[in-house]
């Protein structure tokens, strides 16, 4: 970074930050570009993905309307845990503990260490689909991943992490090839993506619900801050840091739209499917051998990178609360607690998915009911932290950004609720 | 009546317990804080801040006005004629304990580490109650979950002992400076100043790393200037120009100047180009100028590793003169290598060097040029890094002096930065 920034501590009043060259700007915007793209995108993880592909599969292009106010919630949420990580310079983790106390912190540890474990294994799950998409074994592709997975994070530190994640990214592209490569009538998808549509049966409803409630999940509001302050952007950065959001939007958007659209021609013809590798292997006689492949590596990539960080982020938020080291700059035995979680989770979810015969859509619907019992506990602590005048002073939500935040939280408390009643009581 | 007596309870035992009017039998509230005086080094619980239901009327009730109670403490009862106090938020003595300590981060003056404090111990005697430890175990963290009366046999069970406790001592124990809240400052920083200065710096720099950022900048902030650039040399570079960029000008100068030279170029160079100006305009010569000249070095030559904080004599110089200079160079405690003195010529040409041995040994009138060992060995200043190494390897020197092309002295490069430059990265491999 060329340039020098002032950084104010919590709550003092912000000096005015003197004016910069437009290169000195994008520069910093560049060197603080990362945590927002990463976990919005790795948010896409292997059961998004699937209820993406169901989505298109089983109502065409009905649904390509909600990608909109998905991303938005998407982003309202970013917004806030980046904002609360650079104002505190603490991960919320911690600030659960320090505000809440042990007791609330420690439950809501355990119940994220059995939803990182349960996610981890839908990630697995999500490598294995994708791997037998090219022919190769789960019990070759898994364990062979599960090492790789292992050695990254432990051999690199933050910023090799940061790239390797960049060119996965850079990987979801595959969607909009396959995208390209499917029939699709485009000005359809225009007219319906600017009309919402709304359907009153049950299974376009539960549809919606778990669109909504894959948008986000607990490990990525954790993970997201806790990326901020690994980091260490501070709030006088935050100005440029908010510049990420719309990136993340378009490229988080881009690939939720595609997918869907890519999906979309097996609706005309009548495919029902239940997973992503069934989507991939029905688009074969509609778009070709290369659109299965191409969603094949997007969907091997997605599950690769949440493999990745949904452990991670379990790690740091269990060694914050007890005040483990932790982080992944450090070396394996300077923080053994936070790579031993880390190992553990991994280990378990590549296992998990290994028994013979265990039904994948049945893990995935666990992983994501477990997150789904998570998510409005941890979304209002998340609104009262943010309120806490004493910790974030004039940087806390003003009233319009408190009643949009207010609503997409009922919503989505609302749409998990529904979600999981229907999953353990059967539609 | 319960008897009385010596005993140790836990914050956590207190806290959420009833508080009764024994008049009437009526539930007062519920002990939600404690609040403490600090007098001395263990402060006193003087009374407890109770609560009714979450946004229901706060009170005080004097430790002094309960009756004696007991463990495990189950009930308070306030004596007949007390009354509770409604709560005053704003009285400048009110010190919550739960609020500033518990579950929040704190120094260990003593093991020099951030730790997190899981509970409090308390001391009670006849009717005062005193925090004597902070309880940073795992246990800590167990009784407050209330699973001591299961983990308890469990791990005696299977390890044949009790679950360990940690505590340590409230004498050592620093609350980290926030900027956000001032609160604690009144209570515990009045030592702040002291206890970082009496800490080794390198201690002082882990727990510097082990903070967070603001944390990090506040207890900076607060260290002497001396203090804080001792702690500054031993944390890493990008830390370091963090740190830098955001105190003001005056203690910056003040930090920078107390460096070693070679240490203020490593940082300088570090900052933008603007603050290097600003900063080096502010530090007095000849400070400034041998930051600049090293500034001025390509890196991995002996002019980038070399430092200035030497001290060089004329050869005429008598061993009393020059023991007099060493003198005034330690009380003044500046930040100078005394390994060797550098003995030059008229012209500045590098001549000799005499250990300190030698000069003590040395009768008072002899010169320097006498007394000095002119067997030089002795590197360029665009040597490069390889070379010096060997050259470190082949004689054993703490300290080997670096000269131009004219052999005239420019600095002294140190085993110890050697060192640092070479293990480092070693150390970051394994």
């Amino acid at each position: 970074m060329a340039e020098e920034l002032n950084v104010i501590g919590n709550g003092a009043p912000a000096k005015p930050v003197e004016k910069k060259s437009f290169w000195a700007t994008i520069l910093i915007f560049l060197s603080l570009i990362g945590p927002g793209l990463i976990t919005g995108n790795f948010g896409n993880d292997a059961g998004g993905i699937t209820t993406y592909s169901v989505c298109g599969a089983d109502f065409g292009l009905g649904m390509i309307w909600m990608v909109l106010p998905v991303t938005v919630i998407l982003l309202l949420y970013q917004e806030m845990s980046g904002r609360l990580g650079a104002v505190t310079g603490k991960g919320l983790s911690d600030l659960i503990r320090e505000n809440f106390g042990i007791r609330i912190a420690f439950y809501l540890m355990i119940g994220k260490f059995l939803a990182g474990i349960a996610n981890t294994t839908a990630e697995f799950g999500g490598i294995a689909a994708s791997m037998e998409l090219f022919g190769v074994n789960k019990y070759i592709s898994v364990p062979l991943m599960a090492i790789l997975v292992w050695l990254l994070t432990i051999k690199a530190n933050y910023r090799k992490l940061e790239k390797i994640f960049f060119i996965g990214i850079a990987f979801f592209a595959c969607y909009i090839v396959a995208g390209l490569l499917s029939p699709i009538d485009w000005h359809e998808v225009a007219k319906q993506a600017l009309t919402p549509s709304f359907r009153m049966d049950s299974q376009y409803l539960m549809l919606l619900v778990a669109l909504i409630g894959t948008t986000i999940a607990p490990w990525m509001v954790f993970y997201h801050q806790s990326a901020v302050v690994e980091k260490g952007i501070s709030i006088a950065e935050f100005r440029y840091f908010r510049w990420e959001l719309p990136f993340v939007g378009i490229s988080v958007g881009v690939v939720i739209f595609f997918i869907i659209v890519t999906c979309s021609p097996l609706y005309s013809q009548g495919i029902r499917i239940e997973t992503a590798q069934q989507a991939a292997m029905a688009l074969v006689p509609l778009a070709g051998v290369y659109a299965k492949d191409l969603f094949a590596i997007g969907l091997l990539i997605a599950s690769l990178g949440a493999a990745m960080i949904l452990p991670i982020s379990t790690a740091f938020s269990v060694c914050e609360i007890f005040g483990w080291e932790s982080g992944v700059n450090k070396k394996f035995m300077e923080a053994p607690q936070f790579y031993g979680m880390f190992t553990i989770q991994i280990i378990l979810g590549a296992a998990i998915i290994l028994i013979p015969g265990i039904p994948l859509i049945q893990v995935m619907i666990l992983s994501q009911t477990i997150n789904g019992l998570l998510l409005p506990f941890v979304l209002v602590i998340m609104l009262i932290l943010i309120n806490k005048k004493k910790l974030m002073g004039e940087y806390a939500n003003g009233p319009i950004v408190n009643f949009v935040a207010v609503a997409a939280t009922i919503a989505i408390t609302a749409s998990v609720v529904i979600l999981i009643y229907s999953s353990v009581f059967g539609s | 009546m319960i008897q009385d007596s010596k005993y140790f309870l836990y914050l956590s035992e207190l806290l959420d317990k009833k508080v009764i009017d024994s008049q009437t039998n009526k539930t007062i509230g519920r002990i939600k804080d404690v609040l403490i005086a600090p007098k001395e080094i263990y402060p006193e619980i003087t009374s407890l801040f109770i609560s009714v239901g979450i946004l229901g009327r706060k009170f005080t009730v004097a430790v002094d006005d309960l009756e004696p109670f007991a463990l495990p403490v189950n009930k308070l009862y306030l004596k007949p004629d007390r009354k509770p106090m409604p709560f005053q938020p704003s009285a400048p003595n009110n010190f919550l304990l739960k609020d500033m300590f518990l579950d929040k981060q704190v120094l260990d003056t003593g093991g020099c580490k951030v730790v997190r404090v899981n509970d409090l111990h308390l001391l009670k005697e006849n009717n005062k109650i005193w925090v004597v430890h902070m309880d940073i175990g795992f246990r800590g963290i167990a009784r407050r979950l209330g699973w001591l009366s299961w983990l308890d046999p469990l791990v005696e069970w299977i390890f044949t002992s009790k679950l360990p406790d940690k505590f340590v001592s409230w004498k050592f124990v620093q609350a980290i400076p926030s900027s956000g809240e001032r609160k604690s400052d009144k209570l515990m920083l009045r030592s702040a100043y002291q206890c970082f200065s009496e800490m080794n710096p390198a201690d002082m720099a882990e727990i510097l790393t082990a903070l967070d950022r603001y944390e990090r900048v506040s207890t900076f902030k607060l260290m002497d200037p001396q203090t804080a650039a001792e702690a500054l040399v031993e944390i890493d570079l990008k830390m370091q120009k963090e740190l830098m960029d955001l105190i003001d000008g005056e203690k910056r100068r003040e930090i920078v100047t107390r460096m070693p030279s070679d240490k203020a170029a490593d940082l300088v160079s570090r900052l933008s180009r603007r603050r290097q100006e600003e900063i080096l305009k502010q530090i007095p010569q000849p400070k400034s100028g041998e930051i600049r000249s090293l500034l001025s070095h390509p890196e991995q030559t002996a002019g980038a590793l070399m430092t200035t904080d030497y001290v060089s004599l004329n050869k005429d110089t008598t061993a009393e003169q020059a023991m007099a200079k060493i003198r005034e160079i330690s009380v003044a405690n500046k930040p100078v290598y005394l390994y060797y003195i550098y003995v030059i010529d008229n012209d500045q040409t590098l001549q000799g060097v005499v250990n300190m041995r030698r000069l003590f040994a040395a009768q008072p009138a002899s010169k320097l040029s006498e007394i000095m060992n002119t067997k030089l060995v002795k590197v360029k200043v665009n040597t490069h890094e390889a070379k010096i190494i060997k050259t470190y390897i082949k004689y054993n020197f703490v300290a080997l002096p670096v000269v131009d092309n004219h052999n005239i002295l420019k600095g002294v490069i140190l085993f110890k930065d050697l060192a640092d430059k070479v293990m480092m990265p070693l150390i970051n491999r394994v």
